[in-house]
């Protein structure tokens, strides 16, 4: 099995195709097997590379919960990519994922080549901001205690799941297999280390407005948590374009896999060709009219 | 040329395709030719009807102010269906005509089997509302006093039109030279008549939260007027869902037609097969967490 080593940590990962790399980074519920519609699709002409988080197995799982955090999970993305001699690719996360894809254009922009974020921003809404915590901390609890299966029960039918059940019994039912087979504490070193300590979209505001690599937002229109942090992003990073998709949840690439794969074709190859630019600041006036 | 009747004022429409009716209804500053792209992709599988609405030469001009409403603009998506024969339409509106296309969801749901709502909400905002009003008031006088070119050059300038500009600037030159031959008394008239008496989108919530009509609605994540509305179409409406489309304004049908004819077409042949059905409730918990039975 191939591992990545990431300050001690064996990382696994898979590998697929060749051209310009893609790393591809998985969400809380997911491990790199929920990127497959991608794998196949995009190494016709891409390096297409996804790995595990720490916790995730075959990827290690470290027992001490210091172990997890935004900035680790940052940095586990840069060192598989020299681990690989990747020297910059495009980079594609969702949720949890697509957090630590933005904070990687934020930390190790030149090793960006675009940013593709699904789904980020859960946690962020200051209103719900005790709600998160208490549920993260729930879940996290349920997960020493139940073990993964009976844990994510409550989990995996959350509100911006259900779409995914209702579209494609047959991939809710694998994301639900797969989910199960997580480890329990790395599970719960996630959802501790991470999750609950990661900062909030809204306080990265100074610098997404800075940010120049070239981003494209995706949000399922269900997903409560994440439009309104879109919309954030969106508005203070001119870098950045947002798609919300129609009647759909949470993990947009595996509800609307093909939607997401023609979407995020188009946004690559306009990136790749020299073309793509940011914003234009005159679509920033706040009438209407242009200034005369 | 073919005109239908909407009490007493004649109405200019095309047609074109066989199958299930679609119509059109269009936006302040463009006429029915806006939809060419549409007209000619979904022709192939369905009857379209495109109007111009009254104020829109070669449909009428009434000279009356009072000839011109939101409520008018609604009925005469009404009288257009019915002149033709058309019972029920998937109807598809861009911005003032799909602030229309929402009316005629609220009014005459029985006769729409969908709506489809690109970049509606403008001057809803309650922060902006005053300046929207301002702005309206400011380009009718400059339509009465200087007329069609010289609102262009402010218009096509707008922070939701330059999108269009960067990505096809000969699309953009189109939509200009057509919308110089409208009729600056038409323009003036719709302004004060429709967009500045009609009622926010936010004051419509009650109304939306029962309106069971297959909503989509389509905003550009530059179109800053509509975003908000839009949002809040799909949290208080359980039969709306929403797309935003990437790196774009106002005129989603104009600026990105492929795009548009896509989504569209997809969520057309959901609702043509019977298989489209509203949110389902357990997506609007407020804990990420489903309760525990």
């Amino acid at each position: 099995m191939p591992f990545a080593n990431s300050n001690g940590v064996q990382l696994y990962y898979e590998e697929t195709g060749k051209g310009f790399p893609i790393v591809f980074v998985h969400e809380f519920a997911h491990g790199l097997h929920s990127w497959e519609q991608q794998l196949r699709y995009f190494s016709r002409r891409y390096r297409c590379i996804a790995f595990n988080a720490r916790g995730y197995p075959p990827s290690d799982v470290p027992a001490s919960p210091s172990q997890y955090s935004q900035a680790i999970a940052t940095d586990d993305i840069a060192d598989v990519m020299r681990e690989l001699g990747v020297r910059r690719a495009h980079i594609i996360g969702c949720s949890m994922g697509g957090y630590a894809t933005l904070h990687f254009g934020l930390r190790y922009a030149r090793m960006a080549r675009s940013l593709t974020v699904i789904g980020a921003g859960y946690g962020s809404d200051p209103d719900k901001r005790a709600q998160f915590l208490r549920d993260t901390e729930v879940m996290a609890r349920r997960f020493e205690e139940l073990g993964t299966p009976e844990a994510i029960k409550v989990y995996q039918i959350g509100p911006a799941r259900v779409q995914l059940q209702n579209k494609d019994p047959r991939a809710f039912r694998e994301f639900c297999e797969e989910f199960a087979a997580h480890s329990a504490l790395g599970s719960a070193n996630t959802l501790r280390g991470v999750q609950a300590r990661r900062p909030t979209l809204y306080s990265l505001d100074r610098g997404l407005a800075r940010m120049t690599v070239p981003t494209h937002i995706l949000s399922g229109d269900e997903d409560n948590n994440c439009l309104e942090p879109g919309l954030f992003i969106k508005r203070v990073c001119p870098a950045a374009r947002l798609t919300v998709v129609p009647a759909t949840g949470h993990a947009v690439n595996i509800e609307e896999p093909d939607l997401f794969n023609r979407l995020t074709d188009e946004f690559l190859t306009l990136v790749d060709s020299g073309r793509w630019r940011p914003r234009d600041p005159r679509s920033f006036n706040k009438s209407t009219m242009a200034k005369k | 040329m073919p005109y239908a009747n909407s009490n007493g004022v004649r109405l200019y429409y095309e047609e074109a395709g066989k199958g299930v009716p679609i119509v059109f209804v269009h936006e302040f500053s463009g006429d029915l030719r806006s939809w060419e792209p549409q007209m000619r992709h979904f022709s192939r599988r369905y009857r379209c009807v495109a109007f111009n609405a009254r104020g829109y030469p070669p449909s009428d001009v009434p000279a009356s102010p009072s000839k011109y409403s939101h409520v008018t603009a609604t009925d005469d998506i009404a009288n257009v269906m019915r002149r033709l024969g058309i019972g029920r339409a998937h109807v598809i509106g861009c911005s003032m005509g799909a602030y229309a296309t929402l009316q005629f969801g609220l009014r005459y749901p029985r006769r729409a089997l969908s709506l489809t709502v690109i970049g509606a909400g403008a001057g809803s905002d309650p922060a902006k509302r005053a300046q929207f009003l301002r702005n309206r008031a400011a380009i009718e006088r400059l339509f009465r006093e200087q007329g069609m070119k010289a609102v262009a050059r402010v218009l096509q300038r707008a922070p939701h039109r330059v999108q269009l500009s960067i990505k096809d600037p000969r699309g953009f030159r189109e939509f200009w030279e057509h919308f110089v031959e409208g009729s600056a008394l038409g323009h003036a008239l719709t302004l004060r008549g429709v967009q500045s008496r009609r009622p926010t989108i936010y004051s419509l919530g009650e109304r939306f939260a029962r309106m069971k009509v297959p909503t989509h609605i389509v905003v550009g994540d530059e179109d800053d007027g509509a975003l908000g509305p839009g949002l809040f179409l799909k949290r208080v409406c359980p039969a709306a869902r929403l797309t935003v489309v990437r790196a774009t304004g106002h005129l989603v049908s104009v600026e990105e037609p492929d795009y548009f004819n896509r989504i569209t077409e997809d969520f057309l042949n959901l609702v043509d097969s019977g298989q489209w059905r509203p949110r389902d409730p357990r997506s609007l918990k407020k804990s990420t967490m489903a309760k525990r039975t």
